[in-house]
């Protein structure tokens, strides 16, 4: 996947929360590394300044808890960890995009070579 | 790592009163992300006083008037240590001038507004600097402005200021900014941070010296 494909910037912020819990749900992990997730899933590039309100925010909720490690050699890392009420939010969530986009893909057109063909066909 | 940054980013949080133990956490979040990315807080962050409202939900509890009123009081509490000290020197009773009561109505009026302006994100930010400017120039209008307006004796004064004073002092110690990795501040060396909260006792202590000197009767 290209990893420094940019997306409009609305539609990172509707999924970038739902994301973010994902990445979570897969194992104890850090901030650096969650960015790494989502640019390596083809989000591209989110900035600190991003994402680290957005980790804030699922801490304050209660779906994520957080503890200060010590790192190899380096300075201490604050590792986050996906909470079961975060487990339950995701479940809920992802049911909901799935249903989200469901919909939304009964109107947007197939890509252009499936059209053209239907096009022939008809 | 951009030692700037971290400063302003801290006082913007400070200004949002978001507690020491959440800012050294916030503090060490970055610290943390840009020693692992290897870019600059900028790079990562953008403009501190954006994300400081970013974490913080830009909230600020305290009411401005609540402010001004705080500034006043340790305009006054300071000032009159100062006019206390002078009148026991000459040993005469101590004079409130117009151009201190000036003083102490622009501190309750400026101060909330350098807070406002300060934890800004806008371009308004540079008004706040002009402020301040002419806030510090204002500190000389006793000397021009010496009209007495009234005299109090200047024992009593001092016990009542001098204790304002510590009150105000103690106030602003409740609160130090602690880093979750080392238990230590995450900006100062362990010397820095214990010398810090006594910085505005070593001007104080000039004053009172100077005018106790400068006033006294031979």
């Amino acid at each position: 996947m290209d990893n420094e494909r940019t997306w409009p910037a609305e539609w990172l912020r509707g999924v970038l929360e739902l994301c973010t819990l994902g990445v979570l749900s897969r194992g104890k992990t850090y901030g650096y590394l969650v960015a790494q997730s989502l640019q390596d899933a083809g989000l591209g590039a989110v900035k600190g300044g991003t994402l680290y309100p957005l980790l804030g925010r699922l801490e304050r909720d209660g779906f994520v808890s957080t503890s200060w490690e010590a790192g190899d050699g380096g300075p201490g890392r604050k590792y986050l960890e996906l909470t079961p009420a975060g487990y339950a939010e995701l479940i809920r969530r992802s049911a909901q995009w799935r249903e989200f986009l469901a919909g939304a893909q009964t109107l947007i057109p197939p890509p252009a070579d499936s059209a053209d063909q239907g096009r022939t066909t008809t | 790592m951009n030692a700037e940054w971290q400063e302003q980013f801290l006082l913007q949080l400070r200004i949002r009163e978001v507690s020491g133990s959440r800012i050294g956490d916030l503090l060490a979040e970055v610290q943390a992300h840009c020693a692992d990315t290897g870019e600059s807080p900028e790079q990562a962050f953008g403009d501190p006083a954006t994300y400081a409202a970013a974490v913080s939900g830009n909230r600020r509890t305290t009411p401005l008037w609540r402010v001004g009123l705080q500034a006043a009081v340790g305009v006054i509490a300071a000032g009159g240590v100062l006019l206390a000290v002078g009148g026991l020197a000459a040993g005469s009773p101590a004079v409130i001038s117009a151009g201190g009561v000036a003083v102490v109505l622009l501190a309750g009026v400026g101060v909330p507004l350098v807070f406002r302006g300060l934890g800004d994100t806008g371009p308004s930010r540079w008004w706040t600097q002009v402020l301040l400017l002419l806030m510090l120039g204002t500190a000389v209008a006793p000397v021009l402005w010496r009209t007495p307006v009234v005299s109090v004796p200047a024992a009593p004064l001092l016990v009542v200021c001098a204790g304002l004073l510590v009150a105000v002092f103690a106030r602003g110690h409740r609160d130090p900014v602690i880093d979750p990795r080392t238990g230590r501040d995450p900006l100062l060396g362990p010397w820095q941070a214990r010398l810090l909260p006594w910085l505005p006792v070593v001007p104080l202590t000039i004053a009172v010296t100077l005018t106790w000197f400068l006033t006294r009767n031979p």
